[in-house]
């Protein structure tokens, strides 16, 4: 049985050499291999799929550039989802969400995240996940995760793929394995080696659950690094990343606001580059998490987000709520008065108005 | 229609289905009465509760009322109390929209979105409204209205939600109404 799972999965595989027979159309594995299409086909339907031609265009070249001539089996979907992932199918179907996007600093890191998901996908390890999930709870429970995700309870949509990986985290020698070979792509496609070791340093906990590994994984991606020659031309491409990412940045950081209940740790790690929109959001996730002290790290970094290069207007309104909550409302009458003259027609200028009526 | 409502509620177990009678002052708790209007039912499954029109997920209507710092503003299905966003008793009006928007992000898994925050009477005192809005893992657009006051610490909310075709304009006009009634004991 597992023999022609794994030929129905290769027979859906772009990398797949042989031509394995099909299975029977009436078998389970037959039934794990359109759950796959479906799934795929369902990502393609979703209302959470980024569509922008351009992004799109942007991610596809550059997993091109990283896969090499793996590149034709491949098919990339952004998925608008605040958490911190990327999924390859064993069909050759990438789903990188939107939160992988908001975290990376530049096109280093991405490349290096995207070489070791197609290394996964080069060496078939999603299979060999299959089968761990078949040999722990045979086919219909696989299928069943696949087709609802954990409590998610929607048939077929990007949620599952997640599901399927969130349950059934790759082996550490996979891992170590996609590591080496995913470095060697994004390396020989010219990236800064030293972004590999940084994607794991700053990885979600989340992620890193789903890709075991430690301390000897930075270590590796480190000695990595320093065994290939010194070059002044390894590409970072940060400038590049924040073009193709361009006003999508400030949606997904709103979205990783909205979603997460702590994005301190996110927003104190994105604003080192000296962005004024980061900044703003990491006064809000101050803001938001309310510890003591934080409200006077929220107006830190809202003055900050005003003199960046970038100035946030919304940082205006920021200061004003947190004047507001200190009851200092000489200052909070004064950030409003800000807001109101930056953003003039704001979607909450009634309540703002309303906020500097008060005696 | 509410014939729906019911069967639904009879797929699920423990769910509970009560029908309001239409014009009768109902306390929807921290000593608030709301008037219903016609065709309302209260559908309550365990901690959920909320008034329906025409059946689970087609329209919701949930008084969330007496809301302390660190509690949620509503139950989820399938995630602990500790994974939902919570009220902190120094929120602001602006907050408050966010935090209803995180927690139906939280429900319905996708990005949802708050504006329009302005200031309109709860009963007898100056509370705020907004509109919310998102668009479902399958697609459907979604769209919400919320009433809500801040006293003392403490955060009475009202969220309205349906989607976006048909629904919210068929039962909008009547939680408009609803909202108009609120008093206070």
């Amino acid at each position: 049985m597992k023999k022609a799972l794994i030929a129905s999965l290769l027979l859906l595989s772009g990398v797949a050499r042989a031509q394995p027979s099909a299975p029977d159309s009436d078998s389970d594995e037959a039934g794990l291999a359109m759950q796959m299409t479906q799934t795929e086909g369902d990502i393609k339907n979703s209302s959470a799929l980024l569509r922008d031609a351009g992004l799109n265009d942007y991610l596809h070249g550059l997993v091109c550039q990283v896969a090499a001539g793996a590149c034709a089996g491949l098919r990339v979907y952004i998925v608008e989802n605040a958490g911190e992932n990327i999924i390859a199918l064993p069909n050759g179907a990438l789903e990188v969400w939107s939160g992988t996007m908001l975290r990376m600093e530049n096109e280093a890191q991405l490349a290096h995240l995207l070489g070791h998901e197609i290394a996964h996908y080069q060496h078939k390890d999603s299979l060999s996940q299959f089968h761990r999930m078949l040999d722990t709870n045979g086919l219909v429970a696989v299928l069943g995760v696949a087709a609802s995700g954990i409590g998610m309870g929607f048939m077929g949509t990007p949620a599952s793929m997640a599901a399927l990986g969130i349950q059934f985290p790759h082996s550490k020698s996979e891992e170590e394995e996609a590591d080496r070979a995913g470095f060697a792509l994004a390396t020989d496609a010219g990236y800064d080696p030293a972004a590999a070791e940084i994607i794991w340093r700053n990885a979600d906990p989340e992620y890193l659950r789903q890709h075991p590994g430690s301390e000897a994984r930075l270590a590796a991606l480190q000695t990595m690094a320093q065994r290939l020659p010194a070059r002044a031309a390894w590409k970072t491409g940060t400038e590049i990343y924040q073009a193709a990412v361009g006003s999508y940045s400030e949606r997904w950081v709103n979205d990783e606001l909205l979603s997460s209940t702590d994005s301190v740790a996110l927003f104190a790690r994105l604003s080192a580059s000296g962005r004024g929109l980061f900044r703003y959001g990491l006064g809000e996730a101050y803001r938001k998490r309310g510890q003591p002290g934080d409200e006077t790290l929220a107006a830190q970094a809202f003055h900050a987000a005003l003199a960046a290069p970038d100035p946030q207007p919304l940082a205006w309104r920021g200061l004003g709520l947190v004047a507001m909550q200190n009851g200092d409302k000489a200052a909070a009458r004064a950030a409003f008065k800000q807001y109101r003259t930056a953003l003039p027609f704001a979607d909450d200028r009634a309540m703002i108005d309303y906020y500097l009526a008060q005696p | 229609m509410k014939a729906f409502a019911l069967l639904v509620c009879l797929l699920l177990a423990g769910c509970g289905l009560e029908e309001m009678e239409a014009g009768s002052e109902t306390p929807v708790g921290n000593g608030i009465f709301v008037t219903p209007q016609p065709g309302f039912a209260e559908i309550h499954l365990a901690a959920i509760r909320y008034w329906t029109r025409n059946g689970a997920g087609l329209d919701e209507l949930g008084f969330y009322t007496g809301i302390k710092s660190g509690e949620p503003l509503f139950s989820v299905p399938g995630l602990a109390k500790t994974d939902l966003p919570v009220f902190q008793s120094r929120m602001t009006p602006n907050d408050v929209a966010e935090l209803a928007a995180s927690a139906l992000t939280k429900k319905y898994k996708q990005a949802a979105h708050a504006g329009g925050l302005h200031p309109c009477p709860f009963g007898p005192v100056t509370g705020f409204c907004f509109d919310l809005s998102l668009t479902s893992e399958e697609g459907l657009e979604m769209r919400g209205r919320a009433i809500a006051r801040l006293q003392n610490g403490v955060l009475d909310l009202f969220v309205f939600t349906a989607p976006a075709e048909y629904y919210f304009g068929q039962v909008g006009p009547a939680v408009d109404q609803i909202f108009s009634s609120i008093r206070f004991q």
